[in-house]
């Protein structure tokens, strides 16, 4: 019996859920006093679930026939570790100050967690919905948290509403697929999917209702109306969460089904480029006249929903490409996935470090998150304007930075297939210029405009070594990866 | 050895960083001490990297050590792989053994040159860094990563050349040298983008086999492809028609002058030419124009330098008329003479540098060579210390630049006398510039060292102190044995020559007779003496002579000391035509490329304001949206 | 076979439920006295008159209840698919397993009640100053001086978008922010 074998290769998925129960153990016994504590278990669930996925190596097993064990799920759970461990960090020293330690919240960041990770794991349209549920369900509480502050719960109650409405579109594709298939799993909708002939109205129908629901997750336009309202009210180290965990969660399991699933077609091209194009567009335009920090990163992440969708597209064009059809693995499909996935990994690290910084002198007031309050901050604040401006430049994709070479990666997969995706690549480059507009803006601000008090006193930090660390960390990461991507390429590689 | 490579260029990155950043908290002689530490463990590698490859069979005396790949692009034929890591043969570490030797040398000398100027932590950071980027021109195990030192050793000549960032000079002195380094940079590029298509390869161990078989195998190697690199040489190196910015760059602190502006940048091009040697052989008559380039800039520059006043700009001239004398080996195919000429060279002029440095420091910034005089009852030991490199400079034997000059010359003459005419021109320009070398070196000492004081009353001239004399000294033992221990041709002594000839295109040349090499010799020895004679006669006393004969020649005289006018002339052709098409192109940016820019920026800005309109925060609106999406998803999954 | 043979199993249980709801009534209409008073007719199960206006002021303590026994309803319905199948894991040799399964759900659950329990959200009359219910004065009651001028709660906002806002403070708001101007 592999039960053992499918538990140990898992663990990585049930030990945060664990913590989760650890922590509302905990909560029980000590009602109001688990905060801290919280902190602490989720960060030891994480550390060991962590430890467990690095110390085994992937079997290629289906463990409980619905999930997956392979390079692709592996790299996807570390980084998503990471992100969970790096948004402990954040949260905790900000509970702290607002006198909201719960350990409910850690409980809830852990299970939403472990919903991501068996988002990027699943391989069945079952574990799919159940994923992303467990996923969404914690964070529209998490986006509420601050129950007090009207834009926390106006957030959280936006996300809710939108949330379970894409969930019905998911869940209705879910069905329609399983109906013209009679099954669920990703292996046994490949084979069916392998025949052309076979591909009727119901399937196509499916898919783009499939698409519609993972579509609100990554925040691509146009599903993604929630996403300036919830990431500027929901509390940062949430904010963060889903800026970085969800979009590589969600990627993950879109990367996953275009990998292995969905069969090439102009239908699907058409509807992808549509996505990509319309996020891209939209992203960038609605951030070019932002002057909150979060509302900005909010438009900047729905462009960069689109970027990664261009690099899905290129996973599902390159299937045809080679000539082979169906599930059959192209040496240009996986290094589109490689692609992908390595702009999520420098997508989520510089967001981490950009909502850091947020959090660090931001501290929560919308006053201080306003593009006006760096003025000329240069001068008061030179490593912390230095890290902001190096999240900018990696964001809009300087080379030099992580995020050049992410783009650049995306790019050079699309270019492998010729001019047949040109008309998303030429948005990609026009946008990206439209982008610079917004980034540099950003830089300038701090750079060259003087501040309307030059004499003021630097502006007060949040005081926390942790979320310091982590800005320092998640800004040498962009620069070494941008020289030097060797490290990341290989562990996203497996 | 990938280890010794490693920290070849890690060393001093790290040095640079841990200095820049901490500038502002640490002092000149903490800052100086760790830079200078770091340098001389630098040294200590670059030897370690000697003695490995002497120990290895002479033909496979490289090593390749790849750390990571920075890009890979493109597939099959076309792919382009850009590797971060670094090549070591004879040729790169012998580049990296004075860069590091010196280098260390000009370390110890700048802290207490600096100990006084503000901003001294500031200025070994910047330091540092140019000695990153140096080693990585070097040692660089591709063209790319040359490049990336190229343009990183003319960003902290930029930054050092106008380290005094408040004088209005220093700072103009730094631009130009930006500037006109741009064109030479164009060159460099536009011949990597060449040789690539060509070859299909940047790496500096496959360049040489890839195009001796695309020779082998037909393809007609345009020259043009070889006078791309030239011009990015004549850039860096300071050739004509590009070496105007060298004399300006002066404005800099001395040390930097020494080390960036006499010893090792303006060599990265002689680097350049010798590491693509076999392509510059196989390019038809490129090598000629390399040959003429340096003879005409060897002549030009040794003329203006007869008659300037500054003490570092005779020296500035100086360096570009030797450069000029490394160009025209290097474009008789004697590549493995310039090397030669280029270590001596920075023997000897670090030294110069650095004794001028003694002197202006003792006379408090003084520069002006008729404010001197009489200094050698001053400064004993710096006067000696010059004394050497000037003789080194002016080819009198046995110093340094003797052994090295002579064998140029030699060259020269042995193409003239196997057959090319052209070459007794060559030959004729390089013997005139010796003897104006020997004549305005002997010049700059007389005024500067002999003869009776000029100096201002109060002033009371001290030698310098130890970590400035010990540089000095050891420059001055190198500039004494550096030539007769590297190369003595009549004697077949030639270590230096078989050290880099794996790496180097061979000299297709057939040997002077013995007799006639002695001859040639004593020629150049007696020119050098004879004119050395001749300038410390003129400049003593009170320089009859000299004032004679500016009277005889008024105009060459003010030609002469206006240098020939080629700024005035670069104004009057280049720079205001240029200005004209600036104002112009102001003129068109204003009115049409801003007017579309803005009216683009302001179509973006009124999109930019719609999508907000639409993103009103009712959630009705959203959940439209979102319908509308799946809608047009349905509608395109079924059409 | 005939329809009724299908579906004989359900008519019968359709016959015994109606049955069962008729037959009381019925005897108790036989046994019982019979002496109407208005107050007899009156709702009192949910404390409210159903006759009127739907928009009327619900004690928030129903939500609370009702939100508890939904979810635990719901995940007890969950035990049903898991006893049908629970014969066929174990005809496989892994009705340990099953078992263990069912056991971890509910378990989960179990400790869910604990939690709502010791949070004090089962009890109809939840007390602020209990020590269970200290939980929920965070954010109100400074227990600490206030740090930098950072962090005001609840923060001024600037909308420079017209994005929609909460039309009013709930109830549950309302009676916090009395709370807080109270100390």
């Amino acid at each position: 019996m592999d039960l053992a074998t499918d538990l140990a290769a898992t663990a990585p998925l049930w030990l945060p859920m664990l913590g989760c129960l650890a922590v509302l153990l905990l909560e029980t016994l000590a009602p109001g006093r688990s905060g801290h504590l919280g902190a602490l278990v989720a960060g030891a669930a994480i550390a060991l679930a962590f430890a467990r996925l690095v110390a085994t190596a992937p079997s290629g097993r289906l463990p409980f026939g619905m999930l997956a064990d392979d390079a692709l799920g592996r790299s996807l759970t570390g980084l998503l570790l990471l992100v969970g461990a790096a948004v402990v960090v954040l949260a905790e020293p900000l509970l702290a100050r607002l006198r909201l330690a719960h350990g409910e919240f850690f409980a809830l960041l852990l299970a939403s967690l472990s919903g991501m990770v068996l988002l990027v794991q699943a391989r069945d349209l079952m574990a799919l919905f159940l994923a992303v549920e467990l996923l969404s369900i914690p964070l529209y509480v998490l986006a509420a948290f601050r129950r007090l502050s009207a834009p926390s719960v106006e957030s959280g109650f936006k996300y809710f509403l939108l949330g379970a409405f894409a969930s019905g579109f998911l869940v209705y594709g879910i069905a329609l697929l399983f109906s013209t298939c009679g099954d669920t799993s990703y292996a046994a909708l490949a084979r069916f999917a392998a025949d052309p002939a076979r591909l009727g109205a119901t399937w196509h129908v499916g898919v783009a209702l499939l698409l519609v629901g993972l579509g609100f997750k990554v925040a691509a336009a146009p599903f993604h109306g929630w996403t300036p309202d919830v990431y500027e009210g929901a509390p940062t180290p949430v904010t963060a969460f889903m800026a970085a965990g969800v979009k590589v969660a969600a990627f993950g399991g879109v990367l996953r089904l275009a990998h292995e699933v969905l069969p090439d077609g102009a239908g699907l091209r058409a509807g992808l480029a549509l996505l990509a194009c319309a996020s891209m567009l939209v992203g960038n335009l609605g951030a070019l006249l932002q002057v909150r920090l979060k509302r900005l990163l909010a438009w900047s992440s729905i462009a960069h929903a689109g970027y990664l969708l261009l690099g899905v597209l290129v996973v599902v064009a390159a299937k045809s490409h080679a000539g082979a059809t169906g599930a059959a693995a192209t040496p240009l499909a996986d290094s589109a996935v490689q692609a992908v996935v390595f702009y999520l990994a420098t997508y989520a690290l510089t967001t981490l470090a950009a909502f850091g910084w947020i959090l660090d002198l931001g501290r929560e007031s919308a006053e201080l998150q306003d593009l006006r309050a760096l003025r000329g901050l240069a001068r008061r604040r030179p490593w912390l304007s230095a890290a902001l401006a190096l999240c900018f430049l990696s964001f809009a994709g300087v080379p030099l930075t992580a995020g050049f070479l992410g783009k650049l990666y995306v790019l050079k997969a699309a270019f492998a297939l010729g001019t047949e995706l040109i008309v998303p690549m030429v948005v990609l480059a026009a946008t990206s210029v439209i982008a610079l507009g917004y980034y540099l803006r950003i830089l300038s601000t701090l750079y060259m405009e003087r501040a309307p008090d030059e004499n003021a006193p630097a502006p007060a930090r949040l005081g926390s070594t942790g979320v310091a660390l982590l800005i320092a960390a998640a800004c040498g990461g962009v620069l070494l990866f941008g020289v030097w991507p060797e490290p990341l390429l290989r562990w996203l590689g497996g | 050895m990938s280890t010794v490579g490693a920290l070849l260029l890690g060393l001093p990155l790290a040095a640079a960083t841990l200095i820049g950043i901490l500038h502002r908290r640490l002092s000149t002689r903490t800052a100086g001490t760790l830079a200078f530490a770091m340098a001389a463990t630098c040294f200590g590698l670059a030897v370690a990297a000697f003695t490995h490859l002497r120990g290895l069979p002479e033909d496979a005396r490289h090593v390749a050590a790849t750390f990571w790949s920075f890009l890979e692009l493109g597939r099959g034929d076309a792919a382009l792989t850009l590797d971060v890591g670094v090549w070591l043969d004879p040729l790169s570490v012998t580049w990296a053994l004075f860069i590091t030797g010196v280098g260390s040398l000009i370390f110890l000398y700048s802290i207490s040159y600096m100990e006084h100027e503000a901003g001294g932590a500031r200025y070994f950071a910047c330091l540092c860094l140019f000695l990153f980027s140096m080693l990585t021109l070097v040692l660089g195990k591709n063209l790319f990563l040359t490049f990336l030192g190229w343009e990183g050793v003319g960003l902290c000549s930029y930054l050092l050349i106008g380290f005094e960032y408040g004088k209005e000079t220093a700072a103009q002195a730094g631009r130009k040298a930006f500037l006109v380094n741009r064109i030479g940079d164009v060159g460099f590029l536009l011949g990597m983008f060449w040789t690539w298509k060509l070859f299909g390869t940047l790496e500096h161990g496959e360049l040489t086999p890839k195009l001796a078989a695309g020779l082998a195998a037909g393809i007609a190697l345009p020259p043009l492809l070889a006078l791309c690199y030239f011009v990015g040489a004549c850039g860096k190196s300071a050739q004509l028609p590009l070496f105007v910015w060298l004399p300006d760059a002066m404005a800099g602190p001395t040390p930097v002058s020494a080390l960036i502006h006499a010893a090792t940048m303006v060599t990265a091009g002689i680097y350049l030419l010798c590491r693509l040697s076999s392509l510059f052989v196989a390019a038809d008559w490129a090598l000629d124009v390399v040959a003429f380039t340096g003879a005409a800039t060897a002549l030009f520059a040794g003329l203006i330098a007869l008659r300037q006043r500054d003490i570092k700009r005779v020296l500035a001239y100086s360096t570009v008329s030797q450069l000029g004398y490394m160009f025209l080996a290097c474009g008789l195919g004697a590549f493995a003479s310039s090397a030669f000429h280029v270590v001596t060279h920075a023997f000897f002029k670090a030294l110069l540098f650095l004794g001028s440095g003694a002197v202006i420091h003792a006379l408090h910034g003084e520069q002006d060579l008729w404010k001197m005089g009489g200094l050698k009852h001053h400064l004993p030991k710096t006067a000696f210390a010059m004394r050497i490199g000037a003789f080194a400079l002016a080819g009198i034997a046995p110093f340094a630049g003797f052994f090295s000059k002579d064998e140029i010359l030699g060259v020269a003459f042995a193409r003239a006398y196997a057959g090319d005419p052209a070459c007794w021109v060559l030959w004729g320009a390089g013997v005139l510039t010796a003897a104006l070398t020997a004549f305005y070196s002997a010049r700059m000492i007389t005024l500067c060292f002999d003869g009776s004081s000029r100096l201002d009353a109060h002033s009371h001239p001290h030698e310098a102190p130890a970590p400035m004399a010990i540089p000095l000294n050891v420059l001055a033992v190198l500039s004494l044995v550096g030539g007769i221990g590297l190369g003595f041709e009549a004697l077949h002594w030639l270590p230096l020559h078989h050290w880099l000839a794996p790496t180097l295109a061979p000299l297709d040349l057939p040997p002077l007779p013995g007799a006639l090499l002695w001859g040639l010799m004593t020629l150049a020895f007696l020119i050098a003496v004879l004119f050395w004679r001749i300038g410390a006669k003129w400049y003593s006393g009170d320089c009859e002579p000299a004032r004679a004969a500016e009277l005889t020649f008024p105009r060459f005289a003010g030609a002469l000391a206006g240098r020939f006018f080629v700024d005035e002339i670069y104004g009057a052709l280049i720079v205001r035509p240029l200005r004209f098409l600036a104002a112009l192109a102001l003129q068109f940016d204003v009115r049409v490329v801003d007017g579309a820019a803005r009216g683009l920026g302001q179509f973006a800005a009124l999109v930019g304001t719609g999508v907000r309109i639409v993103q009103n925060g009712t959630v009705q609106r959203y959940a439209f949206w979102m319908v509308a999406g799946a809608i047009a998803l349905l509608w395109l999954a079924l059409g | 076979m005939s329809l009724i043979d299908h579906y004989q199993a359900v008519l019968i249980f359709l016959l015994v439920g109606v049955a069962m709801v008729v037959s009381p009534l019925v005897m108790l209409r036989l046994v019982r006295p019979n002496k109407p008073i208005a107050a007899k007719s009156i709702a009192y199960e949910c404390g409210m008159d159903p006759v009127g206006d739907a928009q009327v002021c619900f004690d928030l303590r129903f939500y609370t209840d009702a939100l508890i026994f939904v979810v635990f309803e719901v995940e007890a319905v969950f035990m049903f698919p898991w006893a049908k199948v629970y014969r066929a894991f174990a005809a496989e040799g892994m009705s340990g397993f099953a078992l263990a399964e069912g056991a971890i759900f509910v378990g989960i659950l179990a400790l869910g009640l604990v939690y709502v329990w010791a949070k004090g959200d089962i009890d109809w009359v939840k007390s602020l100053s209990s020590p269970r219910g200290v939980v929920r004065r965070e954010g109100v009651v400074p227990a600490v001086p206030e740090l930098e001028p950072a962090l005001p709660e609840p923060e001024p906002e600037l909308e420079p978008e017209p994005a929609a806002r909460p039309a009013a403070p709930t109830a549950d708001e309302r009676h916090h922010a009395a709370h807080a101007s109270h100390h």
